[in-house]
């Protein structure tokens, strides 16, 4: 491949997985700092591996892939504020960072399954993976992955159960007495 | 509620859109990086990452919601000694690992930042172990738990092995039924019983007894899981394709790795032999790419040989557990 075909390659891949990247990237750190060190590092080994990387059809959810194994290093604390990084650091707009969301009772639930079960089904939830995806990314067989996505479930709707059951008997330990305006205690 | 729905909900809490997130940097932080990277020599190497002292670890994806819960476990609401994971709570984050040496002091210890402070393992008191520096005060309804079940970690280990377990090749639902109840037996495990669940829509059920591993096609191939709560292994069938292609890198090192599993060898002879073989395959522990893997070792002088598991998650992790002299040779 001569240089201009591979930047021409490389760009075409960056301008369609920008957003996907940056925002798998985002869901899973504490801070837009710490996401702009995994996002550049992400780019940077697509750059360097643009010539043994999968097909254009399967490079989404190979970089997903990579992007999880950066994060897990930087995780295990390796931190190299990169020159790349610190570029894209300084281009944060802090109006832009946005306040989590969603139901508090399933992200309870979410956040006490373990990194496997989570990341398998952040992947089919949150980034949209099929299970063809899915094995390219975790780079396990198809049946495997659906083995484990099928534990997965299995684990987070029990947990589910736990939470609305815990927030059902909160919210009965609330319910005002009809009279005198106070509020029954639970036992 | 029916498993569609879980997914629903939970891709209603994502923490950030695509879109939101391309937003905090900006279109000069989008343009910027681009020219940034293709400025780069493409053969740039990346220096290689620093050796873990046991680089098994899954590392807990921290989404904000959750960073506050300091929970992760692999089972809810049960014993916390039955399960098979650990929340190593480093640096006020929550890190959660694989159990494996039955200790989660010790587990955590091996991923722990140096210098490792002492380490106390809890029942977190919602079904799961948390380990903290001893130092810090734990939280009132917390209580100290020295150990989780060996056993019952060894039994996923090998319900999930690519070398001899159900990952290994295509086990029809008599053969992984027969394969659960040995790992029962030989685990010790007492009052368990083995399901079997079809959920293929696309083709019937093997008949028990019928084939021996490495049928393929579109019969349906068995994985299992084990429930520590209800004592059950669940096995569930999928169409074929259970062990990937040959020149797959797990599975390669699986092949590599299976003649050990018939030699009664020390700890630290089939530590060895793991390096040996995955460096033969330009496996490493140290260069992170899809050749990479992670290697633990567990001392259990109770064991006559070592025995070892790899499993395939995302990463290659290869368990080694075994006493420090061999006495069945």
């Amino acid at each position: 491949m001569t240089p201009a075909a591979r930047r021409e390659r490389f760009e075409f891949l960056y301008r369609g997985l920008y957003e996907p990247i940056a925002g798998y990237v985002l869901r899973r750190v504490a801070s837009p700092e710490d996401g702009a060190e995994v996002i550049a590092e992400t780019f940077a080994t697509l750059w360097r591996r643009l010539d043994s990387c999968p097909p254009d059809e399967e490079v989404r959810p190979w970089l997903f892939g990579v992007a999880r194994r950066v994060l897990a290093n930087q995780r295990r604390g390796e931190r190299r504020r990169s020159a790349l990084a610190e570029r894209l650091t300084s281009t944060i707009e802090p109006a832009a960072v946005p306040a989590p969301l969603g139901d508090d009772r399933v992200a309870r639930a979410f956040s006490t399954l373990s990194e496997a079960d989570r990341e398998v089904l952040a992947l089919v939830a949150w980034e949209g993976l099929s299970r063809e995806e899915l094995a390219v990314a975790l780079g396990a067989s198809r049946s495997v992955v659906r083995l484990r996505l099928h534990r997965a479930r299995r684990r987070f709707e029990a947990a589910l159960e736990n939470e609305t059951r815990a927030e059902s008997l909160a919210a009965r330990a609330r319910i005002p007495l009809a009279e005198g305006g106070r509020e029954r205690e639970c036992a | 509620m029916s498993a569609p729905d879980s997914i629903h909900l939970l891709s209603q809490t994502a923490p950030v859109s695509d879109a939101e997130a391309a937003e905090v940097f900006g279109p000069a932080g989008k343009e910027g990086l681009l020219d940034a990277i293709t400025s780069l020599s493409p053969g740039r190497s990346r220096p290689a990452r620093r050796r873990l002292r046991r680089p098994l670890v899954v590392v807990l994806a921290v989404v904000a919601v959750a960073a506050a819960t300091g929970a992760g476990w692999a089972l809810t609401r049960g014993s916390a000694r039955e399960t098979t994971a650990v929340d190593c709570m480093i640096g006020g984050g929550t890190t959660v690992i694989n159990a494996t040496s039955g200790d989660p002091a010790s587990d955590c210890a091996a991923v722990w930042p140096a210098p490792v402070p002492k380490l106390q393992a809890y029942d977190n008191g919602l079904g799961g172990v948390s380990v903290i520096p001893a130092s810090e005060k734990a939280p009132a309804t917390w209580t100290p738990i020295a150990s989780q079940d060996v056993a019952l970690i060894e039994l996923q280990e090998s319900l999930d092995d690519n070398i001899n377990g159900l990952d290994s090749t295509c086990f029809d639902s008599g053969a992984a039924t027969t394969f659960a109840q040995q790992q029962l037996a030989r685990l010790g495990l007492i009052g368990w019983s083995v399901q079997t669940r079809s959920s293929s829509q696309t083709a019937p059920p093997a008949q028990a007894g019928n084939a021996a591993p490495g049928v393929s096609g579109s019969e349906l191939c068995y994985g299992g899981f084990a429930d520590p709560q209800a004592k059950t292994v669940t096995l569930m069938g999928s169409p074929g394709d259970q062990s990937g292609p040959a020149s797959w890198p797990p599975h390669q090192l699986a092949d590599s790795l299976r003649p050990l599993t018939q030699q009664c060898l020390s700890l630290s002879a089939m530590a060895s032999a793991v390096e040996q073989r995955a460096t033969a395959l330009g496996m490493s522990q140290t260069v992170e790419n899809d050749r990479n893997y992670a290697l633990s070792a567990t001392r259990d002088d109770t064991m006559r040989c070592a025995t070892v598991y790899e499993t395939v998650m995302g990463t290659t992790d290869v368990v080694v557990r075994g006493p420090a002299h061999a006495s069945g040779s």
